[in-house]
């Protein structure tokens, strides 16, 4: 044994006969604890070729594979450095030498290193190298972005920071979509990235970065310049049994300098589309600075859009939709950048309900049945231009026009207590909107932002009904057959704000507004009694001609401190209004002057305790549909008007947080509070007719809404599942006329309690499974109320990354409804990927129990209504997804 | 006998006065994605012992309020312990201190050569020093490290070791997340008296590390489940995956 291994080792130190060991001992006069470093150089120049360490008895070892001249170095800290010149011939297999280091103490001072990165990190910006984080399987951006470090990405699509989702994404600073990024993320191919920057403190006006609040974050996508101008996209097609179908389509190409996003979508499966462009039409992000005007539109009286309360429109809404959109941005010169967006959209809806009313209120009672026929045709076109020039490092000038153009033709067949009724309702929606914004940003983390805004909107309306129910209303026409209401709403917007914000050394901020906002209603409208198409009346209290400017100029400010855990904002917005009523007959004005305050508290106890609390007093000013005078048909039945006067509402307001635990704790809880006190509001005078309703505004002091909710979450380890439970309990209590009775206190409260359990298991099956009752109550000289259940058992089966099913079953219980109270519903929903990202299959099914009709129950404080809505019938749908 | 004494408190001093002149300290400077700090290894003959700041940061920008007048409160301060890292320049093995939220861990790392490659061509002088480009692929991840002769001392930061020279920087360049350490100060001889010592009852609570990754991973695992099961109504999980995302990626015992 021991010479076969004396022969082996033989047979490789010649097999290896240009290696050559180095061996020996180093010693010194003091004790030598530290290792020391055995180097052998090129004699030349000086580079390393080996090198070791000695062991714990002083001695190295070292093997090199080279012959000729070198130096062997030998180095230890708090040790002269030695160097012995050696030679190394073919010849020579082992070489002892022993070296004697003397001691020599060292002295260092400090020092400073500047070296190159992979990611950098400037601030709130973290850049990272597509290429580093590459792993070779990605083919979407969104595969790209799983990979980056604090990127999560849910399996919808959504992209989180951390826990937070990102405002946009942004394609070399250019964005189409804001909050509709996935269909980007989703479809652009991963290898066009060259770098992917993380924007925190993300501000949508590029000069406001870390002077305004923000708490955004962004991603922006860096296009390697060889991959711009590859065209990519998905189209998403599905067939089912009846003639359902759903096509999508999107296309995009992003050059240099133009960027291109074609989108197209057509389905008859309920799904509104319009849904997806909301996002492009008007951004989000308003508490930017240069908001103003954002929720200045045209009230439209009547409508006779589908109701469904509480439940999934896509069930009832049988539709027939088809949207196109082209989206551009060009950027003719590195300062000015110019987006376009346009859109067309058209949609058929037919919705079909029964209503059962039952009214038992002062003095009156009565039963109306109605079955409704409901056709909504709409055709929307929408343009919107917009120019960012930027004409110095510290300036932006942004200009938005949009204009858009809406008509809607709705026509209803009613069986108004077996009385064939026909509605017609055509109207339509033209909106200019021209906004203009500067920035200019001031030394030492200060800006100004001047932005003006005009708006123009008009919204006619023209309503007609087939028959004349209000014989009571109006006695002196009788013989009238039916009716009809014309009217004009127009609204037009000024406002100009000029907002300083300034972020103080200590980090605290500092924005004052001062700014003033016009605005303008008209209200016209003419109501007549017909009969065989003639004008036979108009009755004058049914009629309004009327002119409504409000202009408001006012300061505000805001301030936020913070201190160790505590942080306190305060806010005061100064109003000087100056309203101004006319119609032919007379003008009358008001000039009100009021404050509205405003603190809030946030404190973070411990880790596990936070608590936030705010109180608000707010005034506000009455709109054009509280102002009017005389009534306006605003369905078939009802008449309402205005209060005919000025007002300005007075509302307190407290809210409070609680959250113990954190998200991510086994146990989980918050609390949310508000109480509302209306000091004054709109109430309502009603009057109830079988036949018709007639209401006006009042003004009524004293309304209270208090609500509290908690939820609680607890993970059992034991099943792997978590626990959830939801309380929720809110009170309203306010005052209003009904049938010339005296004031009448409406108490309304409402209780919800639900438990679900949901399970985390990394196998194949997971379950989550719940039931919410909720029990509403009036009380009034009356009191009505009921409780409903709604139960889901949702199971999904994921058989690989490949092949993956979801069962959605729903079980909805009416208490109150003696016959028909319960229905159950079963989705489902399959998909096989083909290849990778590239094409995948799917089916799907939807109310597989063909549950054909649906029925509600709901209690007000003038009775109960029951309502049977028709449903879309059991289809299933085999879809094919393929990315280009 | 009290002379005796004399005599051996004498020796004493002398000889841990002639030890210190010996001690370096190296400050360095870590960064990752998150956060940076300070970080300190004190080497004295054969031992050395590596440790982290306390870090406390606080996330000023923890309170949002939404639209609707709701309060969004985030994490706001992350903290940090002193984790100590004791090892030997002449053999392989760790020691390590890891203090977490609830618990202490006593960890043994023993790993097993750094294979390091040296480009002699690349130099970079980092504050005065000369240093050397060396790469290494270690747990997971590729690193480039300059290290400097004119210190010879084959120690560095964290776990970071055996190159014939002190490491004044190195970082990760694969993976994800990037990590990074890089030299602050340098101080010899470090005079302060530092107890190098492991802990007299470390070897009796000590557990391996494969042990320690064991129940880290299982930590994590049983975390994502619970977001999992709290996943809002008519939400698909598709697959749940944990990824390392620390220093080390793969271990020996992985492969």
């Amino acid at each position: 044994m021991g010479k076969i291994a004396f022969t082996l080792l033989l047979l490789i130190s010649t097999i290896s006969s240009a290696q050559i060991k180095l061996v020996g001992t180093i010693s010194s006069k003091s004790t030598l604890e530290t290792p020391v470093t055995v180097k052998v150089k090129d004699s030349l120049n000086e580079s390393i070729i080996a090198y070791t360490f000695t062991d714990h008895n002083n001695k190295y070892k070292l093997t090199i594979d080279k012959i000729g001249k070198f130096n062997l170095v030998f180095t230890a800290l708090g040790f002269e450095k030695k160097i012995i010149p050696i030679t190394i011939t073919k010849e020579q297999t082992e070489l002892n030498t022993n070296v004697l280091l003397v001691e020599k103490s060292m002295r260092l001072d400090e020092v400073v290193i500047q070296a190159e990165k992979a990611i950098k990190v400037n601030n709130d910006t973290i850049v990272f190298k597509s290429k580093f984080f590459k792993v070779g399987t990605e083919e979407t951006v969104e595969d790209l972005l799983k990979n980056i470090p604090g990127l999560q990405i849910d399996n919808e699509g959504t992209i989180k920071v951390g826990n937070q989702e990102i405002e946009k994404l942004m394609i070399d600073g250019d964005d189409f979509f804001k909050k509709g990024y996935k269909v980007l993320s989703k479809n652009m191919p991963a290898y066009t990235i060259e770098e992917i920057e993380i924007l925190k403190n993300f501000s949508n006006n590029s000069l406001l970065k870390g002077i305004e609040e923000s708490k955004k974050v962004a991603l922006n996508l860096k296009v390697a310049d060889k991959y711009k101008r590859v065209w990519f996209g998905n189209l998403e097609a599905g067939l089912g049994n009846n003639n359902f179908y759903e096509f999508r389509g999107n296309l995009m190409n992003f050059g240099k300098k133009n960027k291109f996003y074609f989108l197209t979508n057509l389905n008859n499966i309920g799904y509104d589309s319009t849904g997806d462009l909301q996002q492009l039409i008007s951004p989000t992000g308003n508490s930017d600075a240069t908001k103003i005007g954002n929720n200045q539109e045209a009230k439209q009286l009547l409508n006779l859009s589908p109701s469904t309360a509480n439940f999934n429109q896509n069930r009832t809404n049988i539709n027939n939709a088809e949207l196109a959109s082209l989206n551009a941005i060009f950027n003719p010169t590195k300062k000015l950048k110019v987006k376009t967006l346009g859109f067309f959209n058209w949609d058929e809806l037919d919705f079909f309900k029964n209503n059962v009313n039952v009214i038992e209120t002062e003095g009156t009672s009565f039963t109306n049945i109605e079955n409704y026929k409901l056709k909504n045709q709409k055709s929307i076109a929408f343009a919107k231009l917009e120019l960012i020039y930027n004409s110095s490092k510290t300036s932006l000038l942004e200009a938005t026009t949009k204009y858009n153009n809406a008509r809607f033709n709705d026509g209803s067949n009613l069986q108004f207590n077996a009385t064939s009724t026909i509605q017609d309702l055509k109207h339509s929606k033209t909106l200019f909107d021209q906004k203009i914004s500067y920035t200019q940003q001031l030394k030492n983390k200060k800006a100004i932002v001047l932005t003006g805004r005009f708006i123009d909107e008009k919204a006619p309306q023209n309503y007609s009904i087939n028959r004349f129910f209000y014989q009571d209303l109006f006695p002196e026409n009788r013989d009238a057959s039916s009716v009809a209401q014309s009217s004009e709403n127009q609204m037009q917007f000024a406002g100009i704000n000029l907002n300083f914000l300034n972020r103080k050394k200590s980090n605290d901020l500092l924005v004052i507004q001062l700014g003033n906002e016009y605005r303008k209603d008209v209200l016209r409208s003419t109501f007549s009694l017909l009969k065989d198409n003639d004008v036979v009346a108009q009755p004058k209290a049914y009629q309004n001609d009327l002119t409504y400017l409000v202009n408001d100029l006012y300061f505000k400010g805001k301030y936020r401190l913070e201190y160790n855990d505590i942080g306190v904002t305060g806010k005061f917005a100064t109003h000087q209004l100056f309203n101004k009523l006319e119609n032919k007959q007379f003008s009358s004005t008001q000039n009100p002057f009021f404050i509205n305050p405003s603190i809030g508290l946030d404190w973070k106890i411990n880790d596990k305790n936070k608590v936030a609390t705010a109180y608000s007093y707010n005034t506000t000013n009455a709109k054009i549909l509280d102002v009017y005078s005389n009534f306006v048909l605003t369905g078939f039945r009802s008449f309402e008007s205005g209060s005919s006067n000025f007002n300005q509402l007075d509302a307190s307001r407290f809210n409070l947080n609680y959250q113990l635990g954190n998200w991510t704790d086994k146990f989980f809880a918050h609390s949310h509070l508000v109480y509302i006190k209306n000091h004054n509001f709109l109430s309502s005078n009603t009057l109830i007719n079988q036949n018709f309703t007639q209401s006006e505004k009042i003004l009524i002091k004293g309304r209270e809404y208090f609500n509290v909710n908690s939820s609680l979450d607890y993970y059992l380890n034991l099943i792997s599942s978590n626990i959830k439970l939801d309380i929720s309990y809110s009170k309203s209590d306010f005052k209003n006329v009904v049938n010339n009775s005296n004031l009448r206190e409406v108490v309304s409260k409402n209780y919800n309690y639900g438990i679900a359990l949901r399970s985390g298991y990394d196998g194949i099956f997971n379950y989550h499974i719940g039931t919410k009752w909720t029990t509403t109550a009036i009380r009034t000289t009356i009191a009505n109320s009921f409780t409903d259940n709604m139960s889901f058992l949702n199971l999904s089966f994921v058989f690989s990354t490949k092949f993956n099913i979801q069962l959605q079953s729903e079980r909805y219980y009416f208490g109150n409804l003696t016959t028909n109270n319960t229905y159950y519903f079963l989705d489902f929903n399959a998909r096989y990927k083909l290849i990778k990202n590239k094409l995948s299959l799917g089916i799907s099914g939807n109310n597989l129990f063909n549950t054909k009709t649906f029925r509600s129950y709901s209690v007000s404080d003038i009775g109960s209504s029951t309502t049977e809505y028709r449903l879309l019938p059991r289809f299933l749908l085999l879809k094919v997804n393929y990315r280009f | 006998m009290k002379q005796i004494l004399q005599i051996i408190s004498i020796f004493l001093f002398v000889n841990t006065y002639a030890q210190n002149a010996n001690q370096l300290l190296v400050e360095y400077h870590f960064k990752n994605d998150y956060y940076n700090n300070d970080e300190t290894l004190v080497v004295k003959n054969n031992t050395t012992l590596y440790t982290n700041d306390e870090l406390n940061l606080t996330n000023e920008d923890n309170v949002a309020q939404d639209e609707d007048g709701n309060y969004l409160i985030g994490q706001k301060k992350i903290s940090l312990k002193k984790k100590s890292i004791y090892g030997n320049l002449k053999n392989n093995t760790y020691s390590i201190i890891m203090p977490s939220k609830k618990k202490t861990y006593f960890v043994k790392d023993s790993l097993g050569d750094l294979d390091w490659k040296i480009h002699p061509k690349d130099t970079l002088k980092i504050g005065d020093y000369l240093c050397t480009k060396a790469t290494l692929n270690f747990r997971g991840r590729d690193y480039i490290a300059y290290f400097t002769e004119e210190i010879p001392i084959p120690a560095g930061p964290w776990k970071f070791k055996a190159l014939p020279g002190l490491i004044l920087f190195i970082q990760s360049t694969s993976g994800t997340l990037t990590y990074s350490w890089q030299v602050k100060k340098i101080v010899l001889p470090f005079n302060a008296k530092i107890d190098l010592q492991l802990p007299n009852n470390f070897n009796d609570k000590a557990i391996s590390l494969k042990e320690y990754v064991g129940i880290i991973d299982e930590k994590h695992l049983s975390e994502v489940k619970v977001l999992d099961a709290r996943a809002p109504k008519d939400t698909a999980v598709e697959s749940t995956k944990i990824r390392r995302l620390g220093i080390e990626l793969v271990y020996e015992w992985e492969k």
